[in-house]
């Protein structure tokens, strides 16, 4: 028991190797759709299914192991074939009677797998029957297979119209010698499919259990034998819907406690598998088995067919050594003294070489003889297995042990040329290759704006026209011009503006009032008529922000969404901003660069209505006396078109310098800009954050800024240094595991 | 005194360099206008020679015509092709008393001389017949000129606002010329002891960038700034060729005063450079014609003479021996501009010009007349200057 520990660990430990397998299946699949070639060629011979059976293996052993030494009862199998009073000996043993355990003769008759606990205090069995799949699947598969009868029935419905030969001589393929294959023929045929109504009702859906209670015990036997020859009819073949059974009674010997006896079928039958399920009976599950053996007139030597049922007990043994994992029972009851003496001799001087109980030990006893078989049979096997029992145990944990040990070797072996192989191919770290991503970044960042900033820069040059711009000016100029050459918009121009201010002037006898309200109109058209230069501003600010777009590179490009430049900046402005990895200098940086002002209002009308100042009479004292002149006009026609020319005059003189000013506009714009732009620069890669954001820009946005990496050189890497990773884990796993149970 | 018929026809010489169409006659104008007001009261005239007189009255004429049209337009520069001579004097009138027959008129006269740069490169001046005839009397004109007047069209340098427009201004002003010709003329003041020798910059049409002359411009510090960087190569010309000699003058000059530029016109007429020209509109009603700091120019002139006179005196009184003296007044009697001042100032041009003895009355008036013009040109010389003006200090 004080293994069981140890045991837990080392199944944990197995099954996360198991997942690391996996893991580097997984990786070695990936890294074999990739087209790194030498890579490949470095793990072409890495048998990831030969690896798991190891730690199959190891974890098989380890199950043997728990299976033992968790088990509370001690678990005798019997076994031995047909008619050599197995049944007999469960009987006696177990104190039931032929009405569970039928000890027939002439036949066999015990057709299910069964356990009998001993209890004190409880009599009843539980049945596991099959549900309708398991039966298609472990019953009439293995006919079918041994039978070369096809397709394998998949539902009872198919099963019961299937049209089977009607002798053995009709069936084709490899199906072995007919006195094997013409039982199994007619046993499928004959007794299942012909009494399929029988025990069709008991297969359901679902596997299920069936309790039977002390009094039903009874009944039993008809779950679990073949039905007496002497049953005329439709024979009841129920015990083919019984999976397992599990009795439990009160063993007519009072002295033993947490004994139970195992019934092991079918050796020596004609059924397919029966070996295989022989063997699944013995391993893990029974501490010792009985081979019952019956020298009768015909069967008084040990045979070919026994010793092949003995060997398939030594195969199941494992760990455990035969001689206490087995012993042979010779069954007297009812036997000549020469038979029994033969066999016996016979077991002597070809089993046990000669020496009595050298490799097996033999018992003599009549398994019908309670007395007998409670002397000579249990009290001795359980005195052997009071010293055996431990040795046993001790025996499958060391092997158990040396299982596991061996397995890592084995894995050991197996990854450790590929692992050196592997890391011969130079793939950096994670966080190398994100740094250097970052690096990759940046500098791709740095010199695409370093190329936008010195275009910017250009454009402050003396030499350099925004020639667009300028026209537009020469364009809002002469508009604004026109208007007040032809009237200041009176329809029908200079005569017009004449002919509708006289009538002012006559009431006002003189010009004042119409010179008055005439600049005033004049000064609020024109600046109204120069905010049409706000269209090129705003022109010049979206292509800044386009720059700046472009500005970031093509990896940034990925990254950017959006219908104008500056909604596609506040896309990225915000997309940082909501990342999982916190860029704060970025963010920070596209805030400022969002927050370019460029406009009329801001930049150009206190300028504009500077110049609009010439056109405020008795604003200026250097100027008042042009506007003074102008009062002596007198109120006629002729005084009219005079004050036109000079008003006009001086708003043609204002426009002029307006426009001469904002013929300036664009160097001071690309001054403006290029402060901006540089402001920019330095915050964006320049800034204390920056190397922590971009960082984190990496990986957060690997993705989209490397979409071409999904294949290519540094998918190559990630898939490399994926099945590096997984071959490390692994090999640490196994390296470690050694220092540990070292 | 052979020498002294030799000086007398000599004035004194200013050499002018510009485009044509600057405004060089208005710019005579003003002088002359601007001058005679200074003078008023003091018994002396500014007087123009008889081609000069006309050419001032076609101006004035055209000037009246305009401003009766209300409508102002300026002629488009170009290279001065040709030569004009201009001749001013100041002359001082006898006493109002004096009969007729014993008047005697003292004068001092100036030649001021405007021709093509162009003529300074031998290969043009070799494709002109008129040239290759001129350029002697042109050159001999330069050297020997005291003061060397640059007219700039102020418009020009202060609306060029776009790439293309600046990069006419040198075209338009020919700068390279002015430099070509200030290095020439610089030069020879270096060869000519310690005679005068004065740079005048005299940006023209600055009304509109103004507000001391009934303007409201603001752009006198931008305008100055135009000319020290345009005219930077000239400026430093003259001080390499003569150091310490030249006297620079910055003198923006309104020659109308109501005259104000409204709207520039560049036009691309497929040259190499554009051409300028203006819409012009007239100031104040009715616009009355103000000039301003063009009497600079005169003053300038007048200060040369009288400061050569004192330094003449100077160097007289300082020399020791009667043979000094006598070299001395030798060198001062060569022809030239020395020679021109002792002839003008002393008293020896009336007196060489004399037809016979001169009778008593006559000396009287010519004393006076004399008297008058010395203490006019006094007057004007000592006449603080336009607040506009500027010396400018080389280096």
């Amino acid at each position: 028991m004080r293994q069981i520990p140890m045991v837990e660990r080392e199944t944990a430990y197995w099954t996360t190797v198991r997942g690391m397998i996996a893991d580097l299946g997984a990786a070695l699949d990936d890294l074999r759709e990739g087209d790194e070639v030498t890579a490949i060629a470095a793990t072409a011979d890495l048998d990831v299914a030969a690896m798991d059976a190891i730690a199959v293996a190891a974890l098989g052993a380890l199950a043997g192991v728990r299976s033992r030494v968790s088990r509370r009862t001690i678990n005798i199998g019997v076994s031995g074939r047909a008619r050599n009073g197995k049944s007999t000996l469960l009987q006696s043993l177990s104190g039931l009677t032929d009405d569970q355990i039928p000890a027939g003769r002439g036949q066999p008759v015990t057709a299910v797998r069964s356990s009998i606990y001993h209890s004190t205090v409880r009599t009843g069995a539980v049945l596991t029957l099959h549900s309708e799949a398991s039966f298609c699947a472990e019953v009439l598969a293995p006919y079918h297979r041994a039978l070369n009868l096809m397709p394998t029935p998949r539902t009872l419905e198919e099963f019961s119209t299937f049209r089977y030969p009607l002798t053995a001589d009709e069936l084709t393929g490899d199906v072995g010698p007919h006195p094997k294959s013409g039982p199994m023929l007619v046993r499928l045929r004959d007794e299942m499919q012909r009494a399929l109504p029988s025990f069709r009702r008991y297969l359901t859906g679902h596997q299920r259990e069936i309790t039977l209670s002390e009094s039903e015990l009874g009944s039993l036997r008809q779950w679990v034998a073949y039905p007496p020859a002497t049953d005329v009819g439709m024979p009841d073949r129920r015990h083919f819907a019984v999976r397992d059974a599990t009795v439990t009674c009160r063993f007519p010997i009072d002295d033993v406690a947490d004994l139970a006896l195992v019934d092991l079928p079918g050796l020596g039958e004609l059924v397919p598998d029966a070996d295989r399920h022989h063997l699944d009976g013995l391993k893990d599950d029974v501490d010792f088995v009985i081979v019952v053996k019956r020298p009768t007139d015909t069967n008084a030597l040990w045979s070919v067919e026994d010793g092949d049922a003995l060997q398939l007990i030594i195969d199941a043994s494992g760990a455990a050594a035969v001689r206490d994992f087995v012993t042979i029972l010779v069954n007297s009851g009812g036997c000549a003294a020469e038979n029994i003496d033969a066999l016996k001799r016979d077991i002597r001087d070809r089993l046990n070489e000669g020496l009595d109980d050298r490799s097996y030990n033999v018992i003599t006893a009549d398994s019908a003889d309670r007395q007998q078989v409670k002397e000579k049979v249990l009290q001795v096997v359980l005195e052997h297995l009071a010293t055996a029992l431990p040795r046993m145990d001790a025996d499958v944990f060391a092997f158990a042990q040396a299982a596991c040990e061996t397995g890592r070797e084995q894995l050991r072996g197996l990854i450790g040329r590929h692992l050196a192989a592997l890391r011969s191919i130079h793939t950096p770290s994670e966080l190398l290759r994100l740094d250097h991503k970052r690096t990759e970044l940046l500098d791709e960042v740095t010199t695409h704006l370093h190329a936008w900033i010195e275009e910017l820069q250009a454009r402050t040059g003396a030499e350099y026209a925004d020639q667009e711009f300028l026209d537009e000016v020469t364009k809002v100029q002469d508009r604004a011009r026109s208007w007040v050459i032809d009237g200041f918009g009176v329809e029908g121009g200079q005569a017009a503006w004449v002919e509708q201010v006289l009538p002012k002037m006559l009431r006002a006898a003189g010009p004042a009032t119409v010179m008055q309200n005439t600049l005033n109109g004049i000064r609020t058209e024109i600046a109204i008529r120069f905010n049409d230069i706000d269209s090129m501003l705003d022109k010049r600010r979206n292509e800044f922000w386009k720059g700046l777009a472009g500005g970031l590179g093509p990896r940034f490009a990925n990254l950017l969404q959006g219908d104008s430049p500056e909604e596609v900046l506040r896309n990225l402005r915000d997309t940082l901003d909501s990342a999982d990895h916190d860029s704060p200098s970025l963010v920070k940086a596209l805030d400022q660069a969002l927050d370019v002002r460029l406009d009329y209002r801001t930049r150009l009308l206190p300028e504009v209505w500077r110049k609009l100042e010439a056109l405020m009479p008795y604003h200026r004292k250097e100027t008042e006396e042009q506007f003074f002149s102008m009062l002596t006009l007198a109120a006629t026609a002729e005084g009219g078109h005079q004050l036109f020319n000079q008003i006009s005059g001086l708003a043609r003189s204002v426009i002029t310098d307006i426009g001469g000013m904002l013929s300036g506009e664009p160097s001071a714009n690309a001054l403006i800009l290029l402060a901006y732009g540089q402001y920019f620069e330095d915050a964006f890669i320049r800034s204390a954050g920056t190397p922590d954001d971009f960082l984190n820009v990496t990986t957060g946005f690997q993705d989209q800024l490397w979409p071409e990496e999904v294949s290519g050189p540094a998918t190559s890497t990630v898939r490399i240094q994926r099945a590096k990773d997984a071959l490390n884990h692994l090999n640490q796993a196994l390296t470690g595991s050694k220092r540990s149970n070292g | 005194m052979s020498e002294l018929v030799d000086v007398e026809q000599e004035p004194f010489r200013v050499a002018v360099v510009g485009p044509s169409r600057v405004g060089k006659t208005t710019l005579l104008t003003a002088i002359l206008s601007e001058t005679e007001r200074q003078l008023a009261g003091t018994g002396v005239r500014i007087l123009a020679g008889e081609t000069t007189e006309e050419r001032i009255h076609q101006q004035r004429r055209a000037l009246r015509r305009a401003i009766a049209a209300e409508e102002f337009d300026a002629a488009a520069l170009s290279g001065n092709q040709t030569t004009s001579l201009y001749e001013v004097v100041l002359r001082a009138d006898s006493e109002p008393g004096v009969a007729p027959q014993d008047r005697i008129d003292i004068e001092i006269p100036f030649s001021i001389l405007d021709y093509p740069g162009g003529w300074l490169n031998p290969v043009t001046r070799n494709r002109s017949a008129e040239a290759q005839q001129q350029w002697p009397a042109c050159e001999d004109h330069i050297q020997r000129s005291v003061m060397l007047l640059v007219p700039i069209d102020a418009a020009v340098l202060m609306e060029a606002r776009k790439p293309a427009e600046r990069g006419s201004v040198v075209d338009l002003l020919g700068i390279e010329e002015v430099t070509a010709m200030t290095r020439l003329w610089a030069r020879s003041r270096k060869d000519s002891g310690s005679e005068p020798a004065v740079l005048v910059l005299a940006p023209l049409k600055c009304e509109k960038y103004f507000d001391d002359n009934g303007g409201g411009g603001k752009e006198a510090p931008r305008l100055r700034q135009l000319v020290q960087d345009t005219y930077r190569d000239a400026v430093e010309a003259a001080e390499a060729e003569a150091p310490g000699r030249v006297k620079v003058v910055y003198a923006p000059i309104d020659t109308y005063g109501c005259v104000e530029l409204m709207e520039p016109i560049w036009h691309d007429v497929g040259g190499e450079y554009l051409e300028f020209t203006g819409h012009y509109r007239f100031r104040g009603r009715p616009p009355r014609i103000q000039e301003k700091a063009a009497a600079t120019v005169m003053r300038e002139l007048c200060r040369s003479v009288i400061s050569a006179q004192a330094a003449r005196n100077t160097e007289l009184a300082r020399a020791a021996t009667e043979e000094q003296r006598r070299i001395f007044e030798r060198r001062y009697l060569r022809k030239g501009f020395f020679g021109a001042l002792t002839f003008y100032l002393s008293g020896e041009a009336w007196w060489a010009r004399r037809d016979g003895i001169l009778t008593a009355k006559q000396l009287i008036a010519a004393k006076q007349s004399e008297r008058k013009l010395n203490s006019a040109l006094r007057s004007l010389s000592t006449e603080a200057d336009d607040p506009r003006v500027e010396v400018w200090q080389l280096r």
